[in-house]
């Protein structure tokens, strides 16, 4: 008789073996932990990309450059976030800009606005992955979704330049996470975080309030719904009870952004209300902004940019009315509506003419596509392929400059040309200025010029507390009389740039050195708009009354010329 | 009245109401005024400050003074950032106890593991009463409805021995069964604590809770409280309900104080136990176990918030307390002076509990531990002294809105400004924010747009704040009494 026995191991060897097995296990999980690291260096290295090349927007350089300032004293001159635009991004960006003087490209590059949008990106990839498993798609669909909105190349660019875009869409998605929650544990805590973040947007971009106004919507049909064995008072109060969460957050912070607004620039509403706000803009004649666009330009745009948003909302509504699909409308309105404001925006003329506005629509795909994956294998097949084709068409649309002319010069790096010449933004000129005015060894506040052209030259500078800008509560004050407020210099562009410069407003004969007590002392000439530079150093008072209003003197040329 | 009479008087109410011999009431008095003394007179708040607190306070006081003499610019440049870091510290800190109360859910009344009739332990309550003869008839009203074994059950009625408005309504009243009038012989300090400590001593109760005589608890409160004991680790000595008004849609200032409290029992009290932090106890409702209350000491007869300063104890001695899901509803003050008189003895034993037990700072700190400590003294210290400050708070706000005097323009450098500024929008409405969602958690929605009033209740709690600021440095055991019956019961 044999008897079968269990032969003897090396226990010492097995041991060592599961010992490293494992070891491999937790760094895999540890990696895998951290993953949305590798998206943020993902976007990073893209930012370097694009910057190295010099591809840059001339709003997010306003931007480092208004945060630059703030950074370079201890008594932060806060008028600098500048009211036409939100503190996000600026705010976060003025701690890396304390390293500003160490590694130049932070500021010259607008790398520390890159680095900001690209923590904001893997923020909200981060959360939209989360909100796509706990909304109930399985983790392969998440995955798919995820990365297709994660590597958008229209969502990779704006992660990558500083732009407003994606805080705002990152902020947005943090929201629907924690408004998904509440639709479907009825936490109120998590309605109250949603509506912190959907407030804290509208610190970035007004047009979240929008998304507010969607929320608000959605939670008073979610409440009616539930308390339908309630008397009406009861009924009513609960409603008020939640729209209160809902708005207070937004009101609370779009209300202090108006009164620091008004405290610092003496303007409330400096984003809608300055020579900067968009209406302002829009009306300028000869600008090649268009004041509005037709609707048959704009749906065309959205067709190009997300064809199969149709396809997906069509969908949708096919199953709910013959399948009974169920499905949560909140992320879909919270997302959707922004987005509709947005188009409506476009075809009224309250916007500019540039794709970016339309960039909801990216995650709208996503957001759609989940209401169907939730809903069996179909509905995932469709998402998948939904958010597939829109990188596809993203990218295709960004090639055609009459529709993304701030995108095109991004495309044509990815496809190995050369974008730098397309770039909204040419430094070369501005740099050349700021090096020349920084070798003066002028006082702080000695050098007028503004955010926006006038951003260029102070992120060329090492000392951009030299420099008086608009956003300055006595901006207005001061180029009325700017001898008596300390100015020795002023910047100057040529007025047809199609663009507002204050200086350029009250001073139009400057640039051509019709003011008297000005000598022109620097002219700096390079690529992009304007192509001109000039600097006139001021001798004595000047006011908008003395400048000689004619177009016939002209200044001779100054020893300094770049 | 003459001692022949007062003799006389209590003769007659004792041949109604008999007491005990006369020589276990003198000893259970003197165990009243002096048992806790006994067992650690370091806690009790017989003086308010120790002598080094003395010597501390008093030191901040000249130092200060002495700054703004030399250079009031510098001096108020450091208290004014001073006090901006702690108000956003203590915000931060309460705002914190506040969410993770808001967002824990304590154990829920469970009727299976309710205990048998038969098994039900003898339970006491002590409800202590001056000069309340109108609330008499709630007395036996609240006794008829209690479900629990009247034969297990007993109620102390204590009552001051010359508290003849009480005794005389008291002696028109047939009284159940389960109820024992004690009377308290007269001895200072006059207080709610001290009559607690003597009704103890006659407690025959396996448990003991307080009830004040105008409270209505639930009905199943008492059995609640046995079956989460019974299933209770051992070191769970105290059990406090939630407190609640019936009379909340009265005015404002009943919203504004029904607000206060469902915050606070439905909120702070669940954080602070979920972070693990001491939790101040109710004035009423707070069932504990006999024997180890005994063991503590009972009640300090000198503070004027007896309840807060026993959770801390309970904590300092390694016993927990837990939230009970049962609900006593009371009578919120309705009246504005009465309001005051009431918050300002409260903020004054508040203050007087937080001097207490940091005596000996790094006792706390072993005993409770840095998280305790903290919480003990943000809920407890910071909460009166942070309201006395609004006062002064409110009027430089004002002045930065309508301009600053130009010899205030130098006390403020620009980080205390953004920082207040800060904290006076974003502080203030998180804390609105977080009562709203507060409201809407115990489902008291009708309050929420009370909410947005409450800056006019954080006025009156500076008024309140200032009040017992005061008072503790001047009479700090003196007991504000607090006039009830001011609405029908049930409204």
């Amino acid at each position: 008789m044999t008897t079968l026995t269990t032969p003897r191991r090396d226990a010492s060897l097995w041991d060592v073996a599961d010992t490293i097995l494992g070891a491999l296990d937790m760094v895999r999980r540890a990696l895998f932990f951290i993953w949305p690291t590798y998206i943020f260096a993902a976007y990073v290295s893209c930012a370097l990309f694009f910057a190295n090349r010099h591809v840059l927007m001339g709003d997010a350089l306003s931007r480092v450059a208004s945060a630059w300032t703030i950074a370079q004293g201890f008594q932060p001159h806060l008028a600098a976030i500048g009211f036409v635009w939100g503190p996000i991004p600026v705010v976060p960006e003025i701690p890396l800009l304390w390293f500003g003087h160490i590694w130049r490209p932070l500021v010259t590059e607008v790398i520390a606005g890159s680095i900001v949008t690209a923590a904001f990106g893997a923020m909200g990839v981060y959360m939209l992955y989360h909100f796509l498993l706990e909304r109930g798609v399985s983790r392969v669909t998440s995955t798919v979704l995820t990365l297709g909105f994660a590597f958008n190349p229209l969502i990779l660019i704006y992660c990558t330049n500083g732009m407003s875009e994606i805080p705002y869409i990152a902020l947005l998605i943090a929201s629907l996470r924690y408004f998904s929650r509440w639709e479907i544990r009825g936490r109120t805590m998590d309605l109250g975080i949603a509506s912190i973040l959907v407030g804290l947007a509208s610190w970035d971009r007004y047009e979240s309030i929008v998304a507010t106004i969607a929320m608000a919507g959605v939670v008073s049909i979610i409440r009616w719904r539930a308390t339908v064995d309630r008397p009406l008072p009861a009924r009513r109060q609960t409603i008020f009870a939640h729209l209160l969460i809902v708005f207070m957050p937004t009101i609370m912070f779009f209300g202090t952004f108006i009164l620091f607004s008004w405290s610092l620039t003496g303007t409330p509403l400096a984003q809608f209300s300055s020579v900067y706000g968009n209406s302002s803009l829009v009306k300028i004649a000869g600008s090649p902004i268009i004041a509005s666009v037709q609707v048959e330009t704009v749906s065309n745009r959205l067709m190009h940019l997300a064809p199969f948003l149709v396809v997906e909302i069509f969908f949708l509504l096919v199953a709910i009315y013959f399948r009974r699909w169920s499905v949560r409308m909140g992320a879909i309105a919270i997302v959707g509506l922004p987005l509709l404001f947005d188009l409506y925006g476009l075809t009224s003329g309250l916007q500019f003419d540039f794709l970016r506005y339309l960039i909801l629509a990216v995650p709208l795909v996503v957001v759609v596509g989940a209401e169907l994956a939730v809903n069996g294998h179909a509905g995932s097949f469709v998402a998948c392929v939904a958010v597939i084709v829109t990188m596809g068409t993203t990218f295709w649309t960004i090639g055609i400059p009459a529709m993304a002319l701030q995108e095109y010069p991004y495309h044509q790096l990815m496809v190995g040309k050369e974008g730098a010449t397309l770039s909204d933004v040419q430094l070369e000129a501005p740099t050349a200025v700021a090096q020349w005015l920084d070798a003066q060894n002028l006082p702080d506040d000695s050098i007028l010029t503004d955010a926006t052209y006038g951003g260029r030259v102070i992120v060329g500078s090492h000392y951009p507390r030299r420099f008086a800008t608009s956003p300055d509560r006595n901006y207005f004050t001061i180029i009325d009389n700017p001898y008596q407020h300390g100015i020795r210099y002023v910047i100057t562009v040529p007025t047809n740039t199609g663009a507002i410069y204050p200086i350029n407003e009250y001073y139009p004969t400057m640039f051509d050195g019709c003011v008297p007590n000005t000598q022109l002392v620097f002219q700096a000439t390079g690529l992009g708009r304007p192509s001109y530079w000039r600097v006139y150093k001021i001798d004595g008072p000047i006011s908008p009354s003395s400048a000689v209003k004619s177009s016939h003197c002209t200044a001779p040329l100054p020893p300094n010329v770049f | 009245m003459s001692d022949a009479s007062a003799l006389e008087y209590y003769q007659r109410i004792s041949e109604r109401f008999p007491q005990p011999p006369q020589e276990v009431r003198i000893a259970a008095e003197e165990a009243a005024r002096n048992g806790l003394e006994g067992i650690n007179d370091d806690v009790m708040a017989k003086v308010a400050f120790y002598p080094w607190q003395k010597r501390f306070w008093i030191t901040v006081v000249v130092v200060l003074a002495a700054g703004f003499i030399i250079d009031p610019v510098i001096t108020g440049s450091i208290l004014s950032a001073f006090l901006v870091v702690l108000y956003s510290l203590t915000v931060y800190g309460r705002m914190r106890i506040t969410f993770t109360g808001i967002l824990s859910d304590p154990p829920k009344q469970d009727l299976s593991h309710l205990v048998a009739d038969d098994d039900l332990p003898m339970y006491t309550i002590l409800m202590p009463a001056y000069d309340e003869p109108e609330v008499i008839r709630n007395l036996v009203r609240a006794v008829d409805e209690i479900d629990y074994p009247h034969d297990r059950l007993e109620l102390l009625l204590l009552l001051e021995e010359d508290d003849h408005r009480t005794l005389d309504a008291l002696l028109e009243v047939e009284l159940p069964e389960s109820v024992r009038v004690l009377l308290v012989p007269p001895s200072e300090p006059r207080t709610k604590p001290k009559a607690c400590n003597y009704g103890l001593n006659f407690a025959r109760g396996k448990y003991v809770t307080i009830y004040d005589a105008e409270d209505i608890p639930q009905r199943y409160q008492l059995r609640y409280a046995v079956a989460m004991f019974e299933n209770s680790p051992d070191n769970v000595v105290c059990l406090q309900a939630r407190l609640d008004y019936f009379n909340d849609r009265q005015n404002l200032l009943t919203r504004f104080f029904s607000i206060e409290y469902a915050t606070w029992f439905g909120c702070i009290l669940p954080g602070l136990q979920a972070l693990n932090m001491p939790i101040p106890l109710g004035g009423t409702s707070n069932h504990m176990r006999t024997d180890r209350l005994i063991e503590l000491g009972g009640w300090d007869p000198y503070n004027v918030t007896e309840d807060a300063d026993l959770g801390l104890r309970l904590a300092q001695n390694g016993y927990r307390t837990l939230v009970l899901d049962s609900v006593t509803m009371e009578e919120a003050n309705s009246d504005t002076v009465n309001w005051i008189r009431q918050r300002s003895r409260w903020y004054k034993g508040y203050l007087q509990t937080w001097l207490v037990h940091m005596r000996r700072p790094r006792q706390s700190f072993q005993h409770v531990g840095f998280r305790g400590v903290l919480g003990m003294t943000t809920v407890i210290g910071l909460t009166p002294a942070l309201a006395a400050v609004n006062l002064f708070a409110g009027l430089i706000t004002i002045f930065f809105l309508v301009g600053l005097p130009s010899f205030l323009s130098g006390v403020f450098p620009p980080w205390v400004v953004y920082m207040g500024t800060a904290m006076f929008f974003f502080g203030n409405a998180l804390v609105i924010f977080s009562s709203i969602l507060a409201m809407i958690k115990m489902r008291k929605e009708h309050l929420v747009w009370a909410c947005l009033l409450f800056p006019l209740y954080w006025f009156l709690m500076a008024v309140a704040a200032t009040k017992a600021v005061y008072q503790l440095i001047v009479k700090p055991s003196y007991w504000e009494k607090t006039q009830h019956g001011l609405t029908e019961a049930g409204e």
